[in-house]
Formats: C-alpha cells, sequence, structure tokens
C-alpha cells in the first residue's frame, strides 16, 4: 500500500559521538609519526647545517671572513650566480612553454616530448657532462667550427651554464605538466569566447592560476642550478678564479687540507640556499599584489 | 542573429560525434540540444562558438561564413558547464574581464565600464556580491557570475553547455524560470545542451533531439511531445511501456487504465507488484502474465482507492492512447 511505502524510513546511522575518536590517531601514533618527522630533519638536516657553520668559524672569525673575501672565492661564486642567473630564467620559459604544448595541445609525439624532459633526471650528472664534452671539446663534434671562429666554450664560463642548464631543465615543466593538466582548459577557451588574445590570456589567466607550482619549481632548479657538481666538474677544467664554481671551489679547498676554508665557503653555498628559501616564504605570504589563496 | 549549421561532420579518432548535421535557428530564438551522452550535442554547440573545428561543412552567422572565424572574432557568449570562473579575480573582475581585454580603441572607460558591469550583476540579481570571490558563492550564484560574464561583452549568440547540470533540483528548477525571463529580456539568440529532457521542454522555444551525431527530430516541445517522429525520440522524452513484445507499440504511464475485469480484447492480464506514492499520482507496477515485462501505470489516488489494489492482486492493463512506430529502432 502506498501509506506503507511512505512510512517506510531508512534508519539514521547511530551514534555520531565517537565520529571524531574513530577518524583521528591514537595519540603514541601521532606521537611517533611527529618523532619521526622532527627527528630525521634534526638528524639529517639542522645537524649538517650548525655544523657547517661550527666549523666554519671554528678558527675565528678573521679565518672565515678572509676566506669568503678570497679573490678565487669571489670569482667562483660569480660564476656560480651566472650560471643560476641563466639557468633560472631560460628554464622558466622553457618549462612553461613545454608544460602549456603539452597540456593545452594535442600533437604526434607528445609522450616523446614528456619522456625526453625527465631525461636529465635520468642521466648520470657526469654522463651529461661528458655529453657536452663531446660536442664541443677541441677534438669533439663542433671543436673545430667552434675553434675557427674563436670560440671557447669548454672549459669556459658557457660551458658551466650549458651543463647547468641541461641538468636542471625537467624542474619547472615537470612541477607544471601535471598541475596544468588537472587544472584543463576551460577558463582559457572562456577567456578566448571573451576576445582575450594569447598573451592576455596567457598573463591574467594562466600564470595566476599556476604561479604557485612555478614558483616551487623556480626554487629547486635554483637550488639544484647552484649546487650541481658532476656535470660542471666535467666540463670546468677547475680553473681556478675563473672556471670553478661555489661547489668546485669547495672541493679544492678540501682536498688542499684547507677544511676551515672549504667549509666558509660551504657556508656561502648554505646562506644562498637559505635565501632562496626565504625569498619563496616572503612571496608566499604576500602574494604577488594578487589575493593569495 | 540567426545561426545556420550545413552538413558539418566531425571525428575524434574512431569516434563520430557528428555526421552531416545541418540546423537553422532563427534570430531571438532559444533552442535546446537534447540528447543522451555522446549524442554530439556539446560537440555542436562547441563548433557552433568555434572552440573545435568541424572537419567538414559549414557555419553561418546572419548570413555570413564563420567557418573559419576564430573563436575570439564570433562574438559568442559561452556559458561553459562547470562555470569556468577565473578564482583569482572577484565577481566584479570575472564579469570585466572581456571588456577590458578588448583592444585599447575599442575599450570603455571606467567609469562606463563599471557602471556596465554593475548593471550586468544587478540583472542576474548578484549586485550586492561583486566584491566577492567566486569560492565564496553557491552553485547557483556562480551559474549566474558566468552568465553576466557571458552577457559582458554583447554577445550576438549566447550558448550554454548544460548550464544546470552542477545544481540541485530546487535550484535548477529556479534557475531555469529565470533563465526563460533573462532570454524574454535580453532577446539574444540562444542555444543550451542539455540531458534533461523535462528541462529542454520547459524553456526551449524549440527542441533538437539528438542521437549517436545525428539530429532526431527538431520541433516545438508540444510537436516532438506530441507526435514525436521515432521510438527514440518517444523514448527519451518521457516514461514509456512497449505493451507488445513483437511490436513497437507503446504508452506512457499517464496513459495505461488498470481495470478489474477484461473490458476489451487487448487488455493485458497482470499482477500488481509494487504500488509507489510519488506526488500528485501513484505508480503502479503491473507484472505481466507469462512474461517478463512490467508495465508501469499512473493513476491518480481516489482510482487507486477506487480499485483497492494490493500487491499481488489480479488486474488488467489497457492502453487508452497507443501509439505504433514502423521504424523499429531500439534505444540505445
Amino acid at each position: 500500500m502506498p501509506s506503507a511505502v511512505l512510512t517506510t524510513r531508512v534508519a539514521a546511522p547511530g551514534g555520531s559521538a565517537h565520529a571524531s575518536q574513530v577518524r583521528t590517531e591514537p595519540l603514541w601514533a601521532r606521537l611517533v609519526l611527529i618523532a619521526i618527522a622532527l627527528g630525521f630533519l634534526g638528524l639529517f638536516v639542522f645537524a649538517p647545517l650548525l655544523a657547517v657553520f661550527y666549523e666554519a668559524t671554528k678558527k675565528g672569525f678573521e679565518v672565515y671572513l678572509r676566506a669568503i673575501t678570497d679573490a678565487d672565492t669571489r670569482s667562483a661564486l660569480w660564476v656560480t650566480l651566472l650560471a643560476a642567473g641563466i639557468a633560472v630564467p631560460v628554464n622558466a620559459a622553457f618549462g612553461v612553454s613545454a608544460a602549456w604544448a603539452i597540456t593545452k595541445f594535442e600533437f604526434r609525439g607528445k609522450q616523446w616530448l614528456i619522456t625526453l624532459i625527465d631525461l636529465p633526471f635520468s642521466v648520470s650528472p657526469v654522463i651529461s657532462g661528458l655529453i657536452y664534452m663531446l660536442l664541443f671539446g677541441a677534438n669533439g663534434w663542433f671543436g673545430e667550427i667552434l675553434r675557427s671562429y674563436g670560440i671557447k666554450i669548454m672549459f669556459a664560463p658557457p660551458a658551466i651554464v650549458l651543463a647547468t642548464m641541461f641538468v636542471t631543465a625537467p624542474f619547472v615543466a615537470r612541477e607544471l605538466i601535471p598541475l596544468m593538466q588537472a587544472q584543463g582548459k576551460a577558463e582559457e577557451e572562456c577567456a578566448a569566447t571573451l576576445g582575450a588574445g594569447g598573451f592576455a590570456t596567457f598573463f591574467r589567466i594562466t600564470l595566476p592560476k599556476i604561479r604557485w607550482g612555478l614558483l616551487y619549481g623556480l626554487v629547486l632548479c635554483n637550488a639544484r642550478a647552484m649546487g650541481e657538481f658532476g656535470a660542471v666538474s666535467v666540463v670546468s677544467g677547475h680553473i681556478r678564479g675563473a672556471t670553478n664554481t661555489l661547489t668546485l671551489h669547495v672541493e679544492i679547498l678540501y682536498n688542499e687540507y684547507q677544511f676551515a676554508a672549504a667549509f666558509a665557503v660551504s657556508s656561502l653555498l648554505a646562506l644562498l640556499a637559505l635565501v632562496t628559501l626565504v625569498a619563496k616564504t616572503l612571496i608566499e605570504a604576500h602574494g604577488f599584489g594578487g589575493r593569495v589563496r | 542573429m540567426s545561426i545556420r549549421v550545413e552538413h558539418v561532420s566531425r571525428r575524434f579518432g574512431n569516434f563520430t560525434a557528428l555526421s552531416d548535421v545541418s540546423l537553422e535557428v532563427a534570430s531571438g530564438e532559444l533552442i535546446a540540444l537534447l540528447g543522451p551522452s555522446g549524442s554530439g550535442k556539446t560537440t555542436l554547440l562547441r563548433i557552433i562558438a568555434g572552440l573545435e573545428a568541424q572537419d567538414t561543412g559549414r557555419v553561418w552567422f546572419h548570413g555570413r561564413d564563420a567557418s573559419h572565424t576564430h573563436v575570439r572574432d564570433r562574438q559568442v557568449g559561452f556559458v561553459f558547464q562547470h562555470y569556468a570562473l577565473f578564482d583569482h579575480m572577484s565577481i566584479f573582475d570575472n564579469v570585466a574581464f572581456g571588456l577590458r581585454v578588448r583592444p585599447r580603441r575599442k575599450r570603455l572607460p571606467e567609469p562606463e565600464l563599471r557602471s556596465r558591469v554593475q548593471n550586468l550583476l544587478e540583472l542576474v540579481q548578484l549586485g550586492q556580491l561583486a566584491q566577492r570571490y567566486p569560492s565564496q558563492l553557491s552553485g547557483g550564484q556562480r551559474q549566474r557570475v558566468a552568465l553576466a560574464r557571458a552577457l559582458a561583452v554583447e554577445p550576438q549568440v549566447l550558448l550554454l553547455d548544460e548550464p544546470f547540470g552542477a545544481l540541485d533540483a530546487k535550484v535548477r528548477r529556479e534557475l531555469r524560470r529565470w533563465l526563460r525571463r533573462l532570454h524574454a529580456e535580453v532577446q539574444v539568440t540562444s542555444i543550451f545542451v542539455t540531458h534533461d529532457q523535462e528541462e529542454a521542454l520547459e524553456i526551449a522555444d524549440r527542441v533538437v533531439i539528438m542521437r549517436a551525431g545525428r539530429i532526431e527530430q527538431v520541433g516545438t516541445p508540444d510537436e516532438v511531445y506530441q507526435s514525436p517522429a521515432s521510438s527514440f525520440v518517444y523514448e527519451f522524452l518521457g516514461d514509456v511501456n512497449q505493451l507488445q513484445a513483437d511490436r513497437a507499440a507503446y504508452a506512457r504511464p499517464h496513459e495505461i487504465s488498470i481495470e478489474l475485469t477484461a473490458t476489451s480484447a487487448d487488455a493485458i492480464p497482470a499482477t500488481v507488484a509494487h504500488v509507489a506514492a510519488r506526488g500528485a499520482t501513484v505508480r503502479v507496477e503491473l507484472a505481466v502474465d507469462n512474461a517478463s515485462r512490467v508495465i508501469e501505470a499512473d493513476v491518480t489516488h481516489a482510482r487507486l482507492r477506487e480499485l483497492a489494489l494490493v500487491k499481488g492482486q489480479r488486474v488488467f492493463a489497457r492502453a487508452t492512447t497507443l501509439r505504433v512506430f514502423d521504424n523499429t529502432q531500439a534505444a540505445e
């Protein structure tokens, strides 16, 4: 009968009072997890960082100051900043273009492009250095032509910049591709129906949508660009005061048993990393002038 | 502005989304593209907008061939299924976007722009929320922002992709009525996509019923409901009963009369399987004797009391109206 149908009611699931306890882990589990996270960070991140600054200043502040103002150190700092200063913007442009192409267009060989972007991650940095040697070295494929035009790439800053760019190529693209895939293209299509051109759509719609992913990619890219050792070591030639980066300089000092100086230069690298992180935090806190979500 | 779609086809790999579709829309009309998912209705809408390219065929806007006009220059307002609001912009900036990206010489002076946007926000009843952000609005409000944003650029054509798909039933009915009124007010040629036959029949001037990349029938809501061109259209527009296993003879649940004795030769003997009150009417499920078929009948509460139906009772079902199709096309 209809009345029977109407009066039939599904019993409400009983007892919601314990719901919060059901969903949260017990106290001991939370404590163990927090302890593991903090313990790991302390042991493997904070302790070495402290050790660097401790060792660097152990022989007095004067020694420290002399080590970081030394002409070779200043030159190494310059080469490192040059490499990062070129590699990071180039990488940003490449990463955004590649991610845009992969997520907004359909074309043949898309899967290949995605795989290719990952190549620098899967190849050992030393090998990527050797590839450049093979291409631009004195006996390399293009060595002859370059020499005839008087262009020097190997054992000179251009090689360091190239090697750094190669090694850091995937960072921004890898960060953006999944993000832009998840976001879809409806907003860009909508902007087009409203009459917006490519530039307006990119700067007003796409860029604000991907800014956090882009920022994170740039921070990672910058860290790697400044810290790269293997590839740069192969192509630099270790010429003091000319083609040494900070990482290479640290190695040389360490091998010469100048431990205090080695740690002092290391502390410079650590400081650069901290500056990057502080910059990221500040941008996140204050936004790009737009609304922070 | 009138729209003419001429022999448009579109394939995606092996899938034929549209095959040889032609359609005429008169200036100021409100048209519904109705069909199950995969019938090509959204593809057709996107081709009219210029968001998708047709493989063959042409699209005419007011007698002008727009087949290869870029979406930017087609002057269409497009309302996306999930609104596609710009989350990092306020409601005001969302609506103003289309006006602000115009080339400098065509751009409105700021005070004029502000008053235009404010007027549009009043039109969609969101005047108070101009400074809010999309994430702070309800689904129905977001939908209205999307509409105001599309209308801001004074489009020649308004295209809406499943405009009420993501809303709950009550809000949907309200917005439906509201869209009808809005259309009467702004008089812009509009096409909307839906899979909800009630929605299409309620607000459209004409309904285009699509199936597997083709147009099955075009007509006013009354025409398609009263004289469906095929069993597919008939089945898609409402609940149906197939009365005979071997013949495409159909009747809607409200066209079935339940009787206690056989009053005619075509009365079908059956057993009451289920009785459910569904509001104004009662839906009775009848299991046909010696067949696995079920006939659904809608009767009034008064009739139900009169018959005193109980589950398991033996009755006869008779169609008061019977519709027979020669083209026996089973619905997919």
